[in-house]
């Protein structure tokens, strides 16, 4: 019989198990267990994507509520057509052109309100006074409790009034990171329209910036 | 030449990534070009401050909410297509444009309920057109200047005219019946009207009651004539049988 001279003498190591490396599953994979039935790989999906589909949103429409409630509408488009997903595009992809219709719709809706809004506005009395009925949400939003200057609001606002179709590109360029190839799929569109799109984008924000840039 | 190298070099700056160096060609540019350096240096701050945007994130309870969400769809009933169609903006838009439809029909038959029925059969459709008028006999009767010297004061002659077409409504201009069947029509604000008189029963003619005495004469159908001889008549204030001769069939010396 061996006589252990020092702790070091026991070899556990033969007899514990290979580190487990987790797989992590494809987002295809996700929504086809989501299509199966699996609610927590749908779960899985939504935590992955929340943020960066909230955070685009609302740097599209610049409206911290509305973007929420448009993010959830994203995912409830993703679960209902989930049997109509095809494969040929990314996942992110597929869920950011969503997300792209439903921010050009709710800045095309605001326009027809504010448009209703001014007719009422021309059509009132003398007296009235002219309100702003595209207020932006002015309420602390929790990337800017820390820190929220003055440059931050100025190119929020010069990206608030680039036109839509200037706005998507940019804000998925500059903002979200993405590459060309995947901003013309995202908006269905050719590379060389994204490029020009972008470019005068840049140009109208510089423009807009004078001061800071 | 400038102009095309710094527009190829100021569009390879514009897609390349932040801070990624350019190829040689273009850096050996931007080391010359002042204008083009400083379209870089602008560019870069531009996506910095654009990317300095921090994201926002979505908020603890998005999860729970989509949960709720998707349960509360699920609960929910099928709704059958037809209620789902109603409710949907093709039903809206298909509404839209019944009704359009049905205004547009009303307001046509109105249009045609004004105009005449000669409008549409004036194409001479036999189930349309209107039961042909007997044309009516109109007489003229002409006065006729006593002779000088003559006890009479005239004679009046009664010719019958020919047959007249009856009077077709305006309406009958806007047909497009072929010439052979067109009814013509006179615009008596620019012509004066021929005359025509109600038709008198068999056996009798009317005459304008004579201011002077006259004599109506009548012809027979072998060229014999006959004149009766007429005193004026009043139909004033005036009692007519005691100033005026009796005229009756009976009346022999007026024959």
């Amino acid at each position: 019989m061996r006589t252990l001279s020092s702790i070091e003498d026991l070899n556990f190591a033969a007899a514990m198990p290979a580190p487990v490396v987790v797989q992590k599953a494809s987002d295809h994979a996700l929504l086809e267990e989501t299509l199966a039935g699996d609610e927590d790989a749908f779960a899985e999906l939504v935590s992955r994507y929340r943020n960066q589909i909230t955070s685009y949103i609302y740097r599209m429409t610049n409206d911290y509520d509305g973007a929420v409630d448009l993010a959830q509408e994203t995912f409830m488009r993703v679960y209902r057509a989930a049997n109509r997903y095809q494969t040929t595009h990314a996942f992110s992809t597929y869920i950011y052109r969503i997300a792209t219709n439903l921010a050009i719709s709710e800045l095309r809706k605001r326009k027809r309100r504010r448009l209703v809004s001014l007719t009422g506005l021309l059509s009132g009395g003398e007296g009235e006074e002219v309100r702003d009925f595209d207020a932006p949400d002015e309420r602390p939003l929790p990337d800017e409790n820390l820190v929220d200057t003055e440059q931050r609001r100025v190119v929020k606002k010069a990206i608030s009034t680039l036109p839509e179709k200037y706005r998507a590109p940019l804000v998925l360029r500059d903002v979200e990171g993405k590459s060309y190839d995947e901003i013309a799929a995202i908006l269905q569109t050719s590379e060389g329209t994204v490029k020009s799109r972008i470019n005068r984008a840049r140009n109208f924000l510089r423009d807009k910036m004078r001061n800071y840039v | 030449m400038s102009g095309n190298i710094c527009r190829e070099v100021r569009r390879e700056i514009d897609q390349s990534e932040l801070r990624q160096s350019l190829s040689n060609g273009s850096e050996a540019h931007l080391e010359s070009c002042a204008a083009c350096a400083a379209f870089r240096d602008e560019r870069a701050r531009l996506r910095e401050l654009v990317g300095g945007l921090k994201p926002v994130s979505a908020p603890a309870d998005f999860e729970m909410r989509l949960r709720a969400r998707i349960a509360r769809e699920r609960d929910l009933p099928a709704q059958p297509f037809i209620f789902r169609f109603m409710t949907s903006t093709p039903a809206i838009v298909v509404a839209a444009i019944l009704v359009v439809a049905v205004a547009a029909f009303v307001f046509i038959s109105q249009q045609n309920r004004r105009q005449s029925p000669a409008l549409a059969t004036g194409n001479g459709n036999p189930a349309t057109t209107p039961a042909p008028v007997t044309p009516q006999v109109a007489q003229e009767i002409i006065h006729e200047p006593a002779p000088t010297g003559a006890p009479d004061g005239g004679a009046v002659k009664i010719k019958q005219l020919p047959p007249q077409l009856p009077l077709a409504p305006r309406t009958a201009l806007k047909t497009n019946a072929p010439a052979t069947n067109r009814v013509e029509v006179n615009d008596f604000a620019m012509r004066g009207a021929t005359p025509v008189f109600m038709a008198d029963r068999h056996g009798e003619v009317s005459l304008t009651a004579p201011v002077r005495p006259m004599v109506v004469t009548m012809y027979d159908e072998h060229g014999g004539t006959r004149k009766i001889q007429l005193p004026p008549i009043s139909f004033g204030s005036q009692r007519l049988p005691d100033s005026r001769t009796q005229v009756s069939m009976t009346n022999m010396k007026d024959w």
